[in-house]
């Protein structure tokens, strides 16, 4: 079985969240500071450099890192950037599935897992609505 | 089925917390300033009414309280304002146990527990004080096998050597220091500020005449961290005496306490790991120390989920073969390879790097506090040191091994502790393997193992092959 990506609207919602902080962040010290002196070049070249580094490579790797697999008998969650993580939970050890819906769930149409198990959970967020619905029917069919 | 009530002593327990602050007062009027009693109930005649209420409050707790039981299950009811009903099925029931106070001996009561793997992490499903038949009567529901089918029974009961020697290595210098600070508080509550202030300076002279040429600071930690480890080796050893393991069948029993008997009654197949751990000192006398993980055991204050306590590996290893034959030692298939040595000693090389920078740099800037700089400077670096010779042997000893296919066995360290556990693939409820880049370069990575318990529990082991943990994890990647 291959790695399926979470929905594409992850990186439309992350990248839009953070340019709302760094604008607010952006326009805060340009006014607030001091202009042209050096701690207002340093400050203000700092966030530039780091809205090009974040929206165009960091959230794109956090995008394509963020998979996961579901197998005979286990599912399998992949994600980060500078630090790896690969998680794994026994489907016989699941004790709960829960499927979250929040305000953005209306709107964007995605959804978040939470896997349970005793003593550890999993969540998977930013799937597509009928994704989750049907990844909760697969493990749900799995296990019983 | 017949509804049960707690035993009586329940009333006073409901009422405990409230009327031990207001029964001594009002007492003391009459006692130690021998007022005549007419003179006493006019003063305190406020005070007698609000005891009277809190015991009325007692009674219609006690009166509320009642348990029903069958073959397959136990119904508890509490609450007067809020009622609530507890259904807790036998089979669900992981570990139980009876406590008997010495207080409860002459009433024939002991405060009966049992736990199951749901519920709240840090509190017992079934808590009440019952009269001892009616006790019995449950933890034989519980046991499901009657004294009369045990197959064979096996049984450790460990010197009282081995008992000094856990209790010197778990005491703890918080537990006393918290004891002490709740007895000086509570006497003050009690017995009045007279009794708490001679109380203070008797400990103030006590340590006056101990410590004489140290400089104040110091003088007030070793203090502190002395008297608070003495008071919690003594508890530890009034808690473990005349600890004993039995095993028939598919439960242990496990007895132990002087002054507060304990009787645990556990179920093998509900035990989710077991834990061998060592400090740099026993692992020096060749000793250790095996704990089990349940739900129930081991949760109360200031105590610990034993097995069996600090004995000389051969020795422990036959016993806990024969006490717990399901869980093998594996030896170690995966170890870090030697070009990651240097991952497990930067850290605290770097920590007694940056504290011997500090000291140099305190020692410059105030040369009139030299002494108390230098002693905190020295306070500071033996932990350093002995987490440096920690790192070392954890080199040597992490690692994971695998045994009949199903029963895996961790090998790694935690602060300064060193420790090994051995759990069946099904208790493992998550792997979660970490690599960083730098980590990712060597091949290597740390592995989390989440553990089947009532609380989240992760164990990491760093530095592994990241090829030889998919291939020992049966992980298709």
């Amino acid at each position: 079985m291959n790695y399926y990506l979470v929905s594409k609207k992850m990186l439309i919602i992350l990248q839009f969240f953070f340019l709302i902080i760094w604008f607010i962040t952006y326009i805060s010290c340009a006014f607030l500071l001091v202009p042209d002196t050096w701690l207002w070049y340093i400050i203000i070249w700092t966030l530039r450099i780091l809205l090009v580094f974040i929206t165009l490579i960091y959230l794109p790797l956090v995008y394509k890192n963020t998979k996961y697999k579901i197998t005979k008998d286990m599912i399998i969650y992949e994600r980060g950037v500078f630090i790896k993580k690969k998680s794994i939970i026994n489907i016989n050890n699941i004790k709960m599935i829960s499927l979250i819906s929040s305000p953005f769930t209306k709107i964007f149409k995605i959804s978040s897992i939470i896997v349970s198990a005793a003593g550890a959970s999993l969540i998977i967020n930013f799937l597509d609505k009928d994704t989750a619905e049907k990844i909760v029917e697969i493990l749900s069919i799995k296990k019983y | 089925m017949k509804c049960k009530k707690p035993h009586y002593i329940n009333i006073l327990q409901n009422i405990e917390k409230y009327v031990l602050l207001l029964i001594f007062p009002t007492i003391r009027g009459l006692v130690l300033y021998k007022q005549d009693f007419y003179t006493w109930i006019k003063g305190t005649w406020f005070d007698i009414i609000i005891i009277l209420i809190i015991f009325y409050i007692g009674y219609i707790r006690w009166n509320k309280t009642k348990y029903y039981i069958n073959n397959q299950r136990i119904i508890i009811e509490k609450g007067v304002f809020v009622k609530s009903r507890k259904f807790i099925l036998f089979k669900d029931i992981c570990s139980s146990s009876i406590e008997i106070p010495f207080y409860f001996k002459p009433i024939n009561a002991v405060k009966v527990f049992a736990d199951t793997n749901a519920g709240k992490h840090k509190k017992k499903d079934i808590y009440l004080t019952l009269k001892k038949q009616d006790a019995i009567y449950i933890m034989s529901k519980i046991s499901k096998n009657s004294k009369k089918n045990i197959d064979v029974k096996r049984t450790y009961s460990p010197r009282f050597f081995y008992i000094a020697i856990i209790s010197f290595f778990s005491s703890n210098s918080i537990n006393g220091v918290i004891f002490i600070s709740t007895l000086i508080l509570q006497s003050q509550k009690i017995l009045g500020k007279d009794f708490k202030d001679k109380l203070l300076s008797q400990i103030t002279s006590i340590s006056e005449t101990v410590l004489l040429d140290l400089s104040y600071i110091p003088k007030i930690i070793i203090y502190i961290i002395a008297i608070g480890w003495a008071i919690s080796f003594i508890l530890n050893i009034i808690r473990y005496k005349g600890f004993c393991v039995n095993r028939y069948n598919k439960n242990i029993n496990i007895k132990s306490g002087s002054i507060v008997e304990r009787n645990y009654l556990i179920d093998t197949n509900k035990i989710n790991y077991i834990e061998i751990k060592q400090s740099i000192i026993t692992k020096f006398f060749g000793l250790i120390s095996i704990f089990i993980n349940i739900s129930g055991y081991g949760k109360d204050n200031n105590s610990s989920a034993i097995l069996i306590p600090s004995t000389i590996e051969d020795e422990a290893f036959r016993n806990l073969s024969i006490l717990l034959p399901e869980f093998d030692i594996a030896p170690k298939q995966i170890k870090p390879d030697k070009k990651t040595f240097k991952r497990f000693i930067i850290p605290p090389i770097s920590t007694i790097l940056c504290g011997v920078i500090g000291l140099i740099l305190l020692l410059y800037l105030f040369p009139n506090f030299k002494n108390s700089i230098f002693f905190i400077g020295i306070m500071f670096q033996i932990p350093c040191i002995w987490w440096l010779i920690v790192k070392i042997i954890s080199f040597f000893h992490t690692g994971i091994g695998k045994i009949n296919k199903e029963t895996y066995t961790f090998y790694r360290t935690f602060a300064f502790g060193i420790y090994t556990n051995s759990i069946n693939y099904k208790k493992i409820t998550k792997i979660t393997i970490k690599q960083s880049i730098f980590q990712k370069s060597e091949g290597i990575c740390n592995v989390c193992i989440s553990k089947y318990s009532e609380s989240k529990k992760i164990i990491t082991i760093p530095n592994l092959n990241t090829d030889e943990v998919y291939k020992i994890f049966n992980i298709i990647v």
